[in-house]
């Protein structure tokens, strides 16, 4: 690899991560990250609802084992995918209560992969 | 004494047994494209099945989840790391069965045989309309080996490289950057548009959108002087009364189809419609890539019905994963652009850049310690 390759690669995984801590996930990517055989459930509150492809993505204010309040965020199926498992765009609100279920990132920071979800109101939605 | 002689002689062959047969085996046992220390020295056995235990790409990839029996999304292609695969040794041939050494040569031949083309008026184009779903079928089951074998030496290290790495949980596509998907994923086009003198295919990917224009009003390629690579290439094409002919050129060097692809790869296509199928087959001509062309069925089948859910819709995957870092704003508050040598600098001139990320990736798992080991949990049953 040249040195400028070398630099760009740098550059390109530096990048990469940056876009992983404010958008929080690549599209299309494999779910290698997660731990498929751990299941995490939290109760929380709705920070954000974002019905968006390539992914939709619900963050949740919940309290950890710890006792610290932290924002999870839970990485979602595309829009098409959402719809046939029965969320739509106005699901969630600020401040809504949710149950959710999902496989847990597995170097440990709050975040994961969508299993299944309880809304405030009861409704459930299933796996997609 | 004859007993002890027995006894004697029994021990003996025992202790010559073991001390023939422990070197033998380790002699033997060939590594696997899990258990290599340095995939590398394995050169001969990259096109043998029992390199991979049998399994297909795919399964090499599903591999990156690891785990067993699970029921939604990528957990139904997962499987345990190093379990043994179902590659079909009947599975279709990727070789093409045509004598033809390019493209151009093949699209000719066809146009002669169709005496220069079918003339449609609008009344008698086929009727493509409506949803589809389908696209390229390369090797239909066959294991991980009958790719490796079709290619040229330098993409097959990639290829194996790629598989080890995907094993690894360690696997590079361009759209989960939000890099374009290339050629091949306009080929699983899902609606088609016929029109006299053109042809339009669509895709609406999770997160990018596909088109293509191909051009049947008889005009040629683009001259020399005009030509330059594209994602999606450029397509002409000709009806052989209801079969649609093309010929792409100036393909875009990417990922996609069996492996990976130069500037050079050319195809043919042809479509037909049977039914609610469109079916026919594609010819790839990369002879920098491909040891000969490649040949794979085409098929696609037409939505009955269409939900609301799977219309047709642009998407753009930067819209939830963020714009390119080249172009930002500094922290005087300017507008400005990286260039080669600023961290976050992204590289557009790496034409192989899942290459970079294999190479990088290696360099650092290696240095992690980390190893694969299948999974011991519990399966869920689907």
């Amino acid at each position: 690899m040249t040195a400028v390759k070398q630099l760009a690669f740098t550059g390109f995984l530096a990048a990469a991560l940056t876009l992983t801590s404010s958008s929080t996930a690549w599209s299309h990517h494999s779910h290698a990250m997660f731990d498929h055989d751990k299941e995490v459930t939290i109760t929380g509150t709705v920070s954000q609802w974002i019905f968006r492809n390539p992914h939709v993505f619900l963050y949740v204010e919940a309290k950890a084992e710890t006792g610290d309040t932290l924002t999870y965020t839970v990485e979602m199926s595309n829009i098409t995918n959402m719809l046939k498992v029965g969320f739509t765009a106005t699901t969630f609100k600020t401040g809504d209560q949710v149950t959710v279920t999902m496989h847990p990132l597995i170097d440990g920071r709050p975040g994961g992969n969508y299993i299944v979800a309880t809304a405030g109101d009861g409704k459930q939605f299933g796996r997609i | 004494m004859r007993a002890t002689l027995w006894i004697s002689a029994s021990a003996g062959a025992v202790l010559l047994g073991l001390a023939l047969s422990i070197p033998i085996a380790a002699q033997t046992e060939k590594p696997t494209i899990f258990t290599t220390t340095d995939f590398r020295q394995d050169r001969a056995l990259w096109t043998d099945s029992a390199y991979y235990r049998n399994n297909t790409p795919g399964q090499l990839r599903g591999m990156a989840i690891n785990v067993e029996g699970r029921r939604t999304g990528q957990e139904l292609s997962a499987r345990p790391y190093g379990s043994q695969g179902t590659g079909r040794a009947d599975a279709p041939s990727l070789k093409s069965p045509y004598p033809y050494t390019n493209a151009w040569e093949h699209y000719q031949v066809l146009l002669k045989q169709a005496n220069g083309g079918t003339k449609h008026t609008k009344q008698t184009l086929p009727d493509w309309s409506g949803h589809w779903s389908g696209g390229a079928q390369f090797g239909g089951g066959a294991p991980a080996s009958s790719i490796a074998a079709m290619l040229t030496p330098k993409y097959r290290e990639t290829f194996v490289q790629e598989m080890k790495a995907a094993t690894e949980g360690r696997i590079w596509s361009a759209n989960s950057i939000c890099l374009p998907g290339g050629y091949f994923d306009a080929v699983s086009a899902e609606e088609f548009v016929v029109t006299l003198g053109r042809v339009y295919s669509m895709g609406s990917g999770n997160g990018s959108f596909t088109a293509r224009w191909i051009f049947t009003d008889g005009t040629p390629h683009s001259p020399k002087d005009k030509e330059f690579v594209k994602w999606h290439g450029e397509s002409i094409g000709f009806w052989n009364n209801d079969e649609l002919i093309v010929h792409t050129n100036q393909i875009h060097g990417w990922k996609g189809g069996p492996s990976e692809f130069s500037d050079q790869l050319e195809t043919v296509e042809r479509y037909r419609l049977v039914g609610d199928r469109l079916e026919g087959e594609i010819t790839l001509y990369d002879p920098e890539v491909y040891i000969s062309p490649i040949n794979a069925r085409l098929r696609f089948q037409r939505d009955k019905e269409t939900a609301y859910e799977d219309r047709m819709q642009f998407n753009t995957c930067t819209d939830t994963n963020g714009p390119s870092p080249n172009v930002y704003m500094d922290a005087k508050g300017l507008l400005n652009e990286r260039v080669a040598g600023d961290p976050l600098y992204w590289e557009p001139a790496d034409t192989r850049p899942w290459v970079t990320y294999l190479n990088e990736s290696d360099k650092r798992y290696k240095a992690s310690g980390l190893k694969p080991t299948a999974r011991t949990g519990t399966p869920i049953k689907k």
